[in-house]
């Protein structure tokens, strides 16, 4: 079946130039972005921008890519890098400006899972990756501006996925401590993303010191079968939230298992009182004045939590999947089947549907993320 | 079978005018797709798949690999050409591609291409090896992946020009390389005739299990020739000469057909069988077989259409094809991805994990 999904996210709306957030003022109506975005095409996959404006969206530039993207940053220089789904074997950085591409192909013994996120000072990226002989999950550290690996670490665990930095000292770990998700779920480069005995699954939040990949802390849910994948950082709360995917073998169990986990830099807890969203989230975001929401497109639903972990609404869209939330505002932005809903307060929320001539096209998939074109400093 | 394709009359004038032949080749198809196919279990399918189709080649593949032996160590012993020897490799090489696309059941279990076919090399890893000398084939065990193997071995074959014999150390160590490559063919083979021999109706779990794994690998298979294979090279060569796995041209198109004929064996009907069917259990039921015993006969049609368009391709192939020719052709592998992702393996009940349609 074919999956639809989108991914929006929103930064540094302060350094934005006008043409990259429209609209202003809570509840303002029509509220409009420029996001950078991965989608399919039919058979052609791409990367692109694209506009929301007033009731609609489209899409503004684009550009062909081998393979599905997933992961996006968006540099200083509103230059965007991509990474490949897992198992991906490309990274490439693309400026929309003067449609300018510089590609990456990693080493046939290893594999890109997805992500990619740069330092503060933007010399350096880090990458999650997967060792092909030992199907171990590999931190690739890369020169920013040839996207060489320079060293390489272990993540202590299989299948990592989503990382980010901290932006800030939490729990006696140091700003800029790398938090990565090991997804836990193994694979083997013979049978490429299909799960295999799951039983063995062995998902973890690890910290890792950006210096020299040294482990500083690793955290696991006590539920196995809970696969750890994307993060988001509140601010307000100053925790990460987590982003779950279930893979149980009972189906019920797997239906009704906790979409979030919340980490405060000592512990790692699953949400609590959530209602059943089938057991996977698709993107996570922070709340404005603090929380998570997570996308649950197998419930065609957005699940509300608290700073804590505790559930506290659902908020219905059909295919709801891609989480972008304005830092320290109050919008955030979710791509859904076939539209872009903006929120800008409990309750009150826009919907931006394809123009004539985007809908007039082939059917356009979005995928799990995507992000503001312009001064971003985010992954998703 | 329409008796007018059987007319010397008609035969001649077809292969005079294109166009009937076009004509004829299409009323053939619909003529062949009247004829009633069974519907297939899986445990049918897969007696099929293991019975009749992987322990032939799993036998084949064993046989190949133990004349690679002899033929490295007749040439240790000067008594083989370099050339002889390289023509081995081919051989055995090919054997292995047509029993492991798509790779499934013991292949898989046993992570048999890491064993023996990890990509790429590493020069630095192989002349560790050699400086280590390994004596055996527990001492082999020791060796990294990316040292030993098919890859491993066509460096040290193809880094002598072919008239001169191999200095004695590597000759050693490539001898035990494809001693390791044969003992490896000898567990598959005995792997896979235990899944001959298996009864598929003790467990429907497992039955649905490896049914599911076959649907998938096959796709696998697929897009491991097209993008792994053929296109990445392409795309990732930057203006130098694109860094196909094997050493030379002739070697990577051999491959490739190898792999597209064992992967085409398995979704294609042959000609003769819409007339004869397979029969359930005791011989291969490719996809387009499952499609049709399912009912499911316009989409047959546009699957068997979409693979003789990759399979004229692959026929028309040579170690001159020029890239853009190699990158349309992989343009139309992808149509048949396109097509399997969404419409055939649904049609066979059986989800995807390998998918560009799901989420991560």
């Amino acid at each position: 079946m074919i999956r639809r999904h989108s991914l929006l996210a929103l930064a540094a709306l302060g350094a934005m130039p006008a043409w990259a957030v429209r609209g202003s003022g809570p509840g303002a109506a029509p509220v409009g972005a420029t996001l950078a975005a991965a989608w399919q095409d039919g058979a052609q996959q791409h990367i692109g921008l694209i506009d929301v404006a007033g009731a609609h969206w489209s899409v503004r530039h684009h550009l062909a890519v081998p393979t599905r993207a997933h992961g996006l940053w968006v540099e200083p220089g509103g230059s965007v890098l991509a990474a490949a789904r897992r198992p991906g074997d490309w990274l490439l950085r693309w400026q929309p400006r003067d449609g300018t591409v510089q590609w990456h192909w990693i080493d046939d013994d290893r594999r890109f899972n997805g992500h990619v996120i740069a330092s503060t000072d933007g010399t350096t990226l880090w990458t999650t990756e997967t060792d092909l002989d030992t199907t171990q999950g590999r931190l690739g550290v890369r020169n920013a501006r040839s996207l060489e690996k320079t060293a390489e670490w272990a993540t202590a665990g299989r299948d990592p996925h989503a990382l980010l930095a901290l932006p800030e000292a939490v729990a006696g770990l140091p700003a800029g401590t790398l938090i990565v998700a090991n997804g836990g779920i193994p694979t083997l480069p013979e049978t490429g993303r299909a799960k295999r005995d799951l039983g063995r699954m062995d998902a973890s939040l690890v910290a890792l010191d950006p210096a020299d990949g040294q482990l500083l802390g690793q955290w696991r849910l006590d539920d196995p079968y809970l696969s750890i994948r994307h993060l988001a950082w509140d601010p307000v709360s100053r925790r990460v939230g987590v982003a779950l995917q279930a893979e149980h073998p009972d189906a019920t169990a797997k239906a009704a298992a906790p979409v979030l986990a919340v980490w405060d830099g000592r512990a790692l807890r699953a949400a609590e009182q959530q209602p059943v969203v089938q057991g996977y989230g698709g993107d996570i975001c922070a709340r404005p004045g603090g929380g998570f929401v997570v996308s649950c497109p197998r419930a065609d639903t957005l699940a509300l939590f608290d700073a804590q972990g505790r559930w506290q609404a659902l908020h219905p869209h059909r295919q709801a999947y891609a989480l972008a939330a304005q830092p320290l505002g109050q919008r955030w932005w979710n791509g859904g089947e076939r539209d872009v809903m903006t929120t800008t307060a409990p309750g009150q929320s826009s919907v931006a549907t394809p123009t004539p001539d985007t809908a007039a096209g082939a059917r356009l998939q979005l995928d799990n993320h995507w992000l503001a074109w312009a001064s971003g400093r985010r992954s998703a | 079978m329409n008796p007018l394709l059987s007319a010397p009359s008609f035969r001649a004038r077809a292969v005079r005018a294109p166009w009937l032949s076009a004509l004829l080749a299409a009323a053939a198809l619909t003529a062949q797709a009247q004829v009633a196919m069974p519907y297939y279990t899986a445990e049918q399918a897969l007696q099929g798949l293991y019975g009749r189709h992987e322990q032939p080649r799993a036998q084949a593949f064993h046989a190949e690999a133990r004349l690679l032996v002899q033929t490295a160590q007749a040439h240790c012993a000067q008594s083989a050409p370099l050339s002889a020897l390289r023509t081995q490799w081919q051989q055995t090489l090919l054997a292995w591609q047509a029993l492991a696309t798509p790779a499934i059941g013991p292949v898989v279990a046993r992570r048999s291409q890491r064993q023996i076919d990890f990509w790429p090399p590493r020069p630095a890893l192989l002349k560790k090896a050699l400086d280590r000398a390994p004596q055996s084939l527990a001492d082999l065990e020791r060796v990294g992946s990316p040292a030993k193997g098919f890859p491993a071995l066509e460096q040290l074959l193809w880094a002598t020009p072919p008239d001169a014999p191999l200095p004695a150390a590597t000759c050693a160590y490539a001898t035990l390389v494809a001693q390791g490559i044969e003992a490896e063919a000898a567990a598959l083979q005995t792997a896979f005739e235990a899944r001959a021999d298996k009864d598929w109706s003790d467990s429907a779990e497992d039955t649905g299990a490896a049914f599911a794994e076959w649907i998938n690998q096959w796709l696998g298979g697929l897009e491991r020739l097209r993008w792994a294979y053929i296109e990445k090279p392409l795309r990732s060569a930057n203006g130098r000469a694109p860094a196909f796995a094997r050493s030379t041209r002739e070697a990577d198109v051999a491959d490739w057909q190898a792999q597209w004929q064992s992967l085409r064996a398995q979704a294609r009907l042959a000609p003769g069988q819409y007339a004869t069917p397979p029969a359930p259990g005791e011989a291969l039921v490719p996809i387009e077989a499952l499609l049709m015993g399912k009912g499911q006969l316009a989409l047959a049609q546009r699957w068997a259409q979409a693979l003789d368009k990759v399979d004229a391709g692959f026929a028309a192939l040579s170690p001159q094809t020029p890239p853009q020719a190699l990158l349309a052709l992989a343009q139309q592998m992808k149509a048949v991805t396109v097509l399997y992702q969404n419409e055939v393996a649904g049609a066979l009940d059986v989800p995807l994990g390998f998918s560009d349609a799901d989420g991560d």
